[in-house]
């Protein structure tokens, strides 16, 4: 018998929660529910923490329809991960080193956490993580991406992301006049 | 799929965000994607420049890559760049007094947008270089980094959170110069400017953490009377004409290397972290220093136990190097470190004969709480003799348990009398060492000195020696003895045989 596993998850920790109100269900847009803790949710997201704060979480499970099961899957995965992970020594020790990091690179599990994704269910992180105002997993996603670009020609980038080259011939030239170092590889 | 729905998408800031993460060439690559994408890149917010971010792209005989090449590119960039959003700013290429009017207005272009950081670095040459040989001859005036237009309008200098100079010189305008309010770094490697322009310049960043200053040899004091309370860092590096410190601080960490001056700070109860690096400098080859050398040398010990470490009583860490040409004078006065961690000392000894290594036993006495030792020696080539028995018995001292020491590194140990006594008396002594590692390689150099290369005899010695008086004394199985290996070979007549390689 096949069971729906995302959906007998979250039943049976709704049980759990409605004894226990440190969670929040959340609801994709093709109706699972999914359980995220409330502390984490709330730290992570500005969009479910001003939710939370104005009272508009619905304990049936609270709709965000801009976001599939599979990405939302992956957004409450990270909240949990996150709410467990002890930071790393680099982030909490006051600093006696003289450089000053102007990123916070991603820390060794954020790293994993991307790097088992496909291409798509990335792309789709990283707008959930846009449309719920998560800026750590913005951060660690677009870095992801960043990296998936290094070191690839235009021509490979278009293709990995599907970009349409809307260009016309003569003002692709004339941009790559003007800053030509940027291409001479080409 | 995602960039392709973008249009429909607030989505814009996200491309933006990925495209700041890549290197400046690489966010310019992605203007040909698509309209989309062409200018993204102009947001970017790490700008950095470099002569050899153009000699990559020289096909083999074209003409050299110039200086003139880098600043039509860094004008050609900060004229599409948007100007916002940007972080830091930085040129590193060997530019002067020449070029005036092009740094001015990167600087210009900093200020207006409103850059944390900007970065000059002028010079070809690296730190190690100008530290050793200090301004080449017949080199061009440096550039006179603009302080004036940082007084036009009264914000102009307050986004600026790091600055970083080299090869410049700095003149402050007599009037209409208001600092940099919110500057928390601030570092200057071979930048001339005076003592007095110096004090005033550090009166006017009144937030700054961390202070650097290399290779500046026209100064000759580095004073600041007026209050730098957030100043926490000091590194002062091979200023070879500094003969004072006076801060008005309390510092945290202490990076300091040069002859040996006197440090005075407003308080130093709050120092933990101290690298003292002390040489001579009035010999240029210290090999032959011993013959000229100055009074004032003193062991490394007796300048921990008399000189400026004596006088931090919160030191955590402690890393000193110096050279050595005499041996202790009996410690007068017990200090104590009582929060003293981590000693690492660095030994270049020139006195051969006349230094004696078990004085340092005394350190495990005045620290007792130190848990990691590292003694690293560099011996100047005399008389070399590994311990035998027939040389006598061993010294010993006092047993007096420490019960901290977990972990100690000995490197340059080339099985000499006095170092195997040392080793066996902190063995003895050390009750809870987890692990003593004796490495016979020399892993140190006086910085100036490269004509003495070990054979792989001092080495074997030293190993040979190690195992046979130290390793043998170990009872708990904590000595590793490092350097040498045992090779086996089978011979002629069957029998395994072994020898030693370094």
């Amino acid at each position: 018998m096949e069971v729906d596993k995302g959906k007998g998850e979250a039943e049976e920790t709704r049980k759990v929660a409605e004894a226990d109100r440190d969670t929040v269900t959340l609801k994709s847009s093709d109706g699972k529910l999914f359980e995220v803790s409330k502390e984490a949710a709330a730290r992570l997201s500005t969009v479910l923490a001003g939710m939370i704060a104005g009272g508009s979480i619905d304990d049936n499970g609270t709709d965000l329809k801009q976001i599939g099961s599979e990405a939302l899957e992956n957004v409450v995965d990270y909240c949990n991960k996150h709410a467990n992970s002890i930071p790393s020594a680099a982030l909490i020790s006051s600093s006696i080193s003289f450089n000053t990091a102007p990123f916070k690179e991603p820390e060794e599990w954020e790293r994993k956490f991307v790097d088992r994704l496909s291409h798509d269910a990335l792309f789709d992180l990283v707008e959930a993580a846009n449309f719920l105002g998560m800026e750590r997993l913005l951060d660690v996603t677009c870095h992801k991406i960043s990296e998936m670009m290094k070191g690839k020609s235009p021509d490979q980038i278009r293709e990995v992301f599907n970009i349409k080259n809307d260009y016309t011939k003569e003002e692709l030239e004339e941009i790559r006049q003007e800053l030509a170092w940027a291409f001479y590889d080409d | 799929m995602l960039f392709v729905s973008l249009s429909l998408m607030p989505l814009q800031n996200v491309l933006s965000s990925i495209v700041s993460r890549l290197s400046l060439r690489y966010a310019i690559r992605t203007s040909v994607l698509s309209r989309q994408w062409k200018h993204l890149w102009c947001d970017h917010p790490n700008l950095r420049f470099h002569l050899y971010m153009l000699e990559r792209r020289r096909s083999r005989g074209s003409a050299p890559v110039t200086e003139h090449d880098l600043i039509a590119l860094v004008n050609r960039v900060l004229q599409q760049h948007s100007g916002t959003g940007i972080d830091l700013l930085k040129v590193s290429c060997a530019l002067h007094s020449e070029h005036p009017h092009h740094i001015d207005r990167w600087v210009k272009f900093a200020i207006v947008s409103k850059a944390e950081r900007l970065v000059l670095r002028l010079s070809k040459y690296t730190k190690a270089y100008l530290s050793a040989i200090g301004c080449p001859a017949g080199r061009p005036e440096r550039y006179s980094f603009p302080c004036h237009i940082f007084g036009a309008s009264k914000d102009d200098g307050s986004y600026l959170r790091c600055l970083q100079l080299s090869s410049v010189s700095l003149n402050l305008p007599a009037q209409g110069f208001n600092g940099f309010p919110n500057l928390t770094k601030l570092t200057m490697l071979d930048v001339k400017i005076t003592d007095e322009h110096l004090e005033c310049l550090l009166s006017k960043c009144s937030l700054l953490e961390f202070l650097g200053i290399a290779c500046c040899r026209t100064l000759t004091t580095l004073r600041a009377i007026c209050p730098l309370n957030r100043l926490k860092h000091l590194k002062l590096q091979d200023c070879r004409s500094v003969k004072h410190i006076e801060m008005n601080c309390g510092l945290i960490t202490l990076e300091y290397s040069g002859p040996m001056i006197p440090l005075q700070f407003a308080t130093t109860s709050s120092l933990r972290n101290v690298h003292i690096n002390l040489f001579d400098i009035n010999s240029t080859l210290r090999i032959f220093r011993r013959l000229s050398m100055s009074s004032d040398n003193i062991a490394a010990l007796d300048y921990i136990t008399t000189g400026f470490p004596s006088t931090l009583q919160h030191l955590e860490t402690l890393k000193l190097s110096n050279d050595e040409y005499k041996r202790t004078t009996s410690p007068v006065r017990l200090v104590d470190f009582i929060y003293l961690r981590h000693l690492r000392l660095e030994l270049n000894i020139f006195g051969g004969w006349e230094t004696d290594a078990l004085d340092y036993a005394y350190l495990l006495d005045c620290a007792p709480s130190l848990e990691k030792l590292e003694l690293h020696m560099w011996m100047q080539q005399c008389g070399h003799v590994p311990y035998r028995e027939e040389h006598g018995e061993l010294r010993s001292l006092p047993w007096h348990p420490h019960t901290h020491l977990k972990s100690i590194h000995i490197t340059g140990f080339f099985g000499h009398k006095d170092q195997v006594e040392l080793a066996l008396h902190i063995l003895r002594c050390s009750t809870m060492l987890e692990a003593m590692k004796i490495d016979c390689r020399v892993t140190i150099m006086p910085e100036d000195n490269h004509s003495v290369i070990y054979k792989t005899r001092e080495y074997l010695d030293g190993y040979l020696v190690a195992t046979a008086f130290v390793q043998a004394a170990d009872q708990n199985n904590v000595v590793e003895v490092l350097g040498a290996r045992k090779v086996f070979f089978t011979a002629t007549d069957g029998s395994e045989r072994f020898y030693f390689v370094s």
